[in-house]
């Protein structure tokens, strides 16, 4: 058989597309937002508001995972958030742990939280929702117990001052962003992003398909959370001082679920654009002016319900689709 | 000649089941026995708890008390993903296809999981999916969503299979197609329990009934028999002593 016989053709059977395209663009999705940080962070000065941003990309590919691809909403989010940046600053400042490793650290807290809360799955939609709010105001309100003062600290947060390092909570930000948004680009090409879309769809269904449900969303949950305990860890690293309000806020969970469906839950690229756009109107428009910034996002959730449940994704699928010239394939 | 008269060794045997709901007894101490390459007909009105019997079999919803064996291994209680290895599958009344995924992927996705998968494209080309296999699910008529609901069953490679409503909406010309597919299926040494208030269908299909009224089983025998028999026709047409006397 000669070499070119043996060739796979470059059109995709199934999709009709070229093959480059099922590496290259995936590929592109990890490898842009990397490079427009490693060119913001010298084009811009306000380095901590690049981190945030690179966090909130992670915090929105996370809920990506566990919403988008298994259909279940946590607005408790930020739970796993606040014990990643704890149980790294207790790391740096009791184990004397280096910030990376701490980091990791974090997230292993949060895989530890999101493992005690498997018995919520029992629950449903808004049930599902409310509760892993009300178990994320929780932690905050054990954290910030004032008689828990010589374990948390109590109200009086940490100071992670001494270990401070601004490349490297950058690095590991950016890192974190590239490594989660990857997680979403293997699991969606992935047999198991079949089966967890397959049990977002209709999880009865899927277990008369031989998958074992519970199982298999428990995986997902457990990234989900793992990305946001390394968030906060990373988070809390970057501003070095911080309070239990301060990573146990519902507003990290309102951002993170705000952005993907802004974005377009379910996709590759949908919570990276829904973060990087939301965020940056957040900055221009939200800290100086508060109230302009809650109308404008206040009429972005409408307008999106209401006109691109899909999001920014849907709305490019759509331009795709309905382009004026489209070349025909015979 | 009667249903269980046929059956040597069960490959399933229900005895004594009870679902409740509540305090609503939806099934009623419910035993029900399947051979090997058998068909049998669940038949009864609304409400008699033939979906139940399925759902409670197939892991849906626990039972309160009574057994479910297949094969010699007890399933009582046990997961849906545990009984869909063990041979056990189902189709369902209101279809239930994985929207978001193409008919192909729905059916890949089921025999990523078996155990002992067949060949999807095979599987596809015997319930005449093949041609629609890179369409979305969601873009099937309701008829063919039906179709892949077995798909999915019969690429796990089921020994037994419940068969909801499956002829439901459909034409004679459907009807003859589909009833001519159950019984290659059963000569191909798969076992069917078929829901169906079709009878001239299940007379095609299957080689005995069990009748179901409030949760209970009021007969078991031939189709035949069970159209003659007057606990049947009380159930169905609501006759009764004192409106024959």
């Amino acid at each position: 058989m000669s070499l070119s016989a043996r060739r796979r053709p470059a059109v995709d059977e199934e999709t009709k597309r070229p093959r480059w395209r099922g590496v290259v663009s995936p590929g592109m999705a990890v490898a842009i937002p990397v490079l427009v940080f490693l060119v913001a962070v010298h084009v811009y000065s306000n380095e901590l508001l690049l981190v945030d941003m690179a966090i909130y990309i992670a915090l929105a590919q996370g809920i990506n995972i566990i919403y988008g691809f298994t259909g279940y909403l946590p607005f408790g989010y930020f739970g796993f958030f606040g014990v990643g940046a704890y149980v790294a600053g207790y790391g740096i400042v009791h184990l004397g742990l280096s910030g990376p490793l701490a980091a990791l650290l974090g997230g292993l807290g949060g895989v530890v939280v999101g493992a005690v809360m498997l018995p919520l799955f029992r629950l449903k939609g808004a049930y599902f929702a409310l509760t892993t709010l009300a178990v994320g105001e929780a932690l905050y309100a054990i954290v910030s117990n004032p008689s828990l003062t010589s374990v948390t600290n109590g109200p009086y947060g940490l100071n992670l001052a001494a270990v401070y390092s601004s490349g490297w909570s950058f690095g590991m930000a950016v890192g974190l962003a590239a490594i989660s948004i990857l997680a979403v680009v293997l699991i969606k090409n992935s047999r198991y992003g079949m089966t967890l879309r397959a049990i977002r769809d209709d999880p009865y269904s899927a277990s008369m398909a031989g998958i074992n449900v519970a199982r298999d969303r428990f995986y997902a949950w457990l990234i989900a959370a793992a990305i946001a305990g390394v968030g906060g860890a990373i988070y809390g690293w970057a501003i070095s001082v911080f309070y239990p309000q301060d990573v146990f806020d519902v507003t990290v969970s309102v951002f993170a679920i705000v952005f993907a469906l802004f974005g377009g839950i379910g996709t590759i690229w949908g919570p990276t654009l829904g973060a990087a756009v939301l965020y940056a109107v957040y900055n221009v428009v939200g800290v100086s002016n508060p109230q302009y910034f809650q109308l404008i996002y206040g009429l972005v959730i409408v307008l999106l319900v209401l006109f691109a449940p899909r999001g920014l994704a849907g709305i490019a699928r759509y331009l795709h689709e309905h382009r004026p010239f489209v070349r025909s394939s015979t | 000649m009667t249903v269980n008269s046929q059956i040597r060794t069960p490959l399933l045997q229900i005895a004594d089941l009870v679902t409740r709901f509540g305090k609503f007894r939806a099934l009623d101490g419910v035993s029900v026995e399947v051979g090997e390459s058998q068909a049998i007909g669940l038949v009864g009105p609304n409400g008699s708890g033939k979906t139940t019997l399925v759902n409670t079999v197939c892991g849906l919803y626990p039972s309160a008390s009574g057994s479910i064996h297949f094969a010699g291994t007890n399933l009582t209680g046990k997961r849906a993903d545990i009984i869909a290895k063990a041979g056990i599958n189902r189709t369902f009344q209101i279809s239930k296809p994985f929207a978001s995924l193409t008919v192909r992927e729905n059916v890949e996705v089921a025999a990523h999981h078996a155990r002992h998968p067949r060949d999807v494209d095979e599987v596809l080309e015997q319930t005449d999916l093949a041609s629609h296999s890179r369409a979305s699910a969601s873009n099937l008529t309701a008829a063919q969503q039906k179709r892949l609901d077995l798909a999915r069953a019969l690429v796990m490679s089921p020994r037994l299979l419940f068969i909801d409503e499956l002829a439901a909406g459909l034409t004679p010309n459907e009807l003859q197609d589909v009833a001519a597919m159950l019984r290659n299926l059963v000569n191909d040494g798969v076992s069917l329990v078929v829901v169906e208030h079709l009878m001239g269908f299940l007379e095609q299909v299957v080689d005995g009934v069990y009748v179901l009224t409030a949760g209970q089983v009021i007969f078991r025998g031939p189709l035949r028999d069970a159209l003659a028999d007057d606990r049947v026709q009380e159930v169905f047409l609501g006759r009764n002593d004192s409106a024959r006397s």
